[in-house]
């Protein structure tokens, strides 16, 4: 750009403009570049080893505890044994995908958190911050978003199927229209709900 | 004496002019340079704009849509089955037929048990794809939301560059039109310069001729106009007196 004298120095000083913002946005751009497919699979990761620990360990205490019922009632080597099992089973493998979608929920809600706190920044350089306070402001950014999380609270993933099953079992101990387990495992479990399975 | 003084003055009136037209000139010239710069850098910013914008519009195509979403599918199926791996030996902890622990033949019981197991299993990985699938969507939508969200940021950021650049450009527009400016003083002075030679050589230029004689005078006052005999003798003043005395012009309206 042509620069010539007697401007008041406004030349100068939109040069300076520019080259802040451009510093600025590389600085962003170099700070955020940390924040690759490994930061989020890693993140998703972390979920699910936060999460499956405690899953694992209810599923245990739900079979166990349903064992014990059953072996009290002497129907360990049964039918209602093998519906038990499969059904828990079933319940283990929804609670494993609901853990593998949240991890996968989790990194996707980061990738956003990240947008939002580049954009930010962005703005603060285009507001006219100086290079220096806009690295500093990313750096801050940044270690925040490395920063390990308050992870939602994975509750209790088996209570609502060990309280829907004790109950179908409890319901359908004297009611003569029962359905016959053995043919509903035969049939399997395509296409009908779970609690066709479970009553 | 007067001679080298008017051509003095006259040769410093023309450089003056000549200095005048050369300031002018490069003050024009500079203009269009900043003219020039200025269009040249705001089809940079346009370029970097368009770099950027299409850039994300290739990233919004089909393909690539159906890539993120098959991506964001796999990775959660993925996550699915390893969960599934480690979570295996455990489902058969307390010694009873599950999923991972067919055994074909043997009692109703088992048999009914590896039944149920593939049953299950069958049953699990469609709803672990079907989730799977749902989510994406989700992963789809998000990869969008964040090129999307980079991308305006990025053309916020360079629409302010290009903006901050035009504002000063009527200040630059200022800068170049005085670039003349000395040349053109220069050529001013030097032109007043010679006005004022010139004028020096028409003081000094021979005396003025004779006063008229009375009987110019006499002549003049009657209405001869200029005080020449010659000037004298041919007076439109008394053409116009004589056409005054024969005016077309009758009745009421001669009165006027």
């Amino acid at each position: 750009m042509y620069k010539g004298s007697g401007d008041g120095g406004a030349a100068k000083q939109e040069a300076k403009t520019q080259a802040d913002l451009a510093q600025g946005m590389s600085t962003i751009d170099q700070q955020f570049s940390q924040f690759g497919p490994d930061f989020y699979s890693k993140a998703a990761k972390d979920y699910e080893n936060y999460a499956t620990p405690q899953m694992m360990d209810q599923f245990r205490n739900t079979k166990n505890n349903l064992t014990y019922s059953l072996a009290r009632n002497g129907l360990l080597n049964s039918g209602a044994a093998v519906q038990r099992d499969a059904s828990l089973n079933k319940q283990l493998a929804a609670n494993e995908s609901n853990v593998a979608n949240t991890g996968q929920d989790e990194a996707n809600t980061l990738r956003q958190n990240v947008a939002s706190q580049r954009n930010q920044l962005v703005s603060q350089v285009q507001a006219g911050a100086a290079p220096s306070q806009i690295a500093t402001s990313a750096s801050a950014a940044t270690a925040g978003l490395r920063a390990p999380t308050a992870l939602p609270p994975v509750g209790n993933m088996f209570s609502d199927w060990a309280n829907s099953y004790l109950s179908n079992m409890q319901a359908n101990t004297y009611n003569p229209n029962t359905s016959n387990i053995w043919q509903m495992l035969s049939m399997g479990s395509y296409g009908q709900p779970s609690s066709a399975v479970i009553g | 004496m007067y001679a080298p003084l008017l051509i003095a003055g006259l040769a410093a009136s023309l450089g003056g002019t000549g200095m005048q037209i050369a300031g002018n000139a490069k003050a024009q010239s500079a203009l269009n340079a900043t003219r020039a710069q200025e269009v040249q850098q705001q089809a940079g910013f346009q370029k970097t704009a368009q770099h950027t914008v299409n850039d994300s519009l290739a990233q919004s195509t089909m393909p690539v849509a159906k890539q993120q979403m098959a991506s964001g599918t796999a990775d959660r199926l993925t996550a699915f089955q390893a969960l599934q791996a480690a979570g295996a030996p455990l489902t058969d902890q307390s010694g009873q037929p599950t999923t991972t622990n067919k055994v074909i033949g043997g009692t109703p019981t088992e048999q009914a048990a590896a039944r149920a197991g593939t049953a299950g299993t069958a049953w699990s990985n469609l709803a672990a794809n079907a989730q799977a699938t749902e989510g994406g969507y989700g992963d789809w939508q998000t990869a969008q939301n964040v090129k999307n969200a980079k991308a305006t940021g990025n053309l916020s950021a360079i629409g302010t560059q290009a903006s901050d650049a035009a504002s000063i450009y009527p200040i630059e527009q200022n800068v170049a039109l005085q670039k003349g400016d000395q040349l053109s003083g220069w050529g001013q002075f030097l032109q007043t310069l010679g006005s004022l030679s010139m004028m020096g050589a028409s003081i000094a230029a021979p005396a003025a001729p004779a006063a008229m004689t009375a009987a110019q005078g006499s002549s003049f006052m009657a209405g001869a106009g200029p005080v020449s005999a010659g000037y004298a003798a041919a007076n439109p003043w008394s053409t116009i007196a004589a056409q005054g005395a024969n005016s077309p012009i009758t009745g009421w309206a001669s009165l006027y």
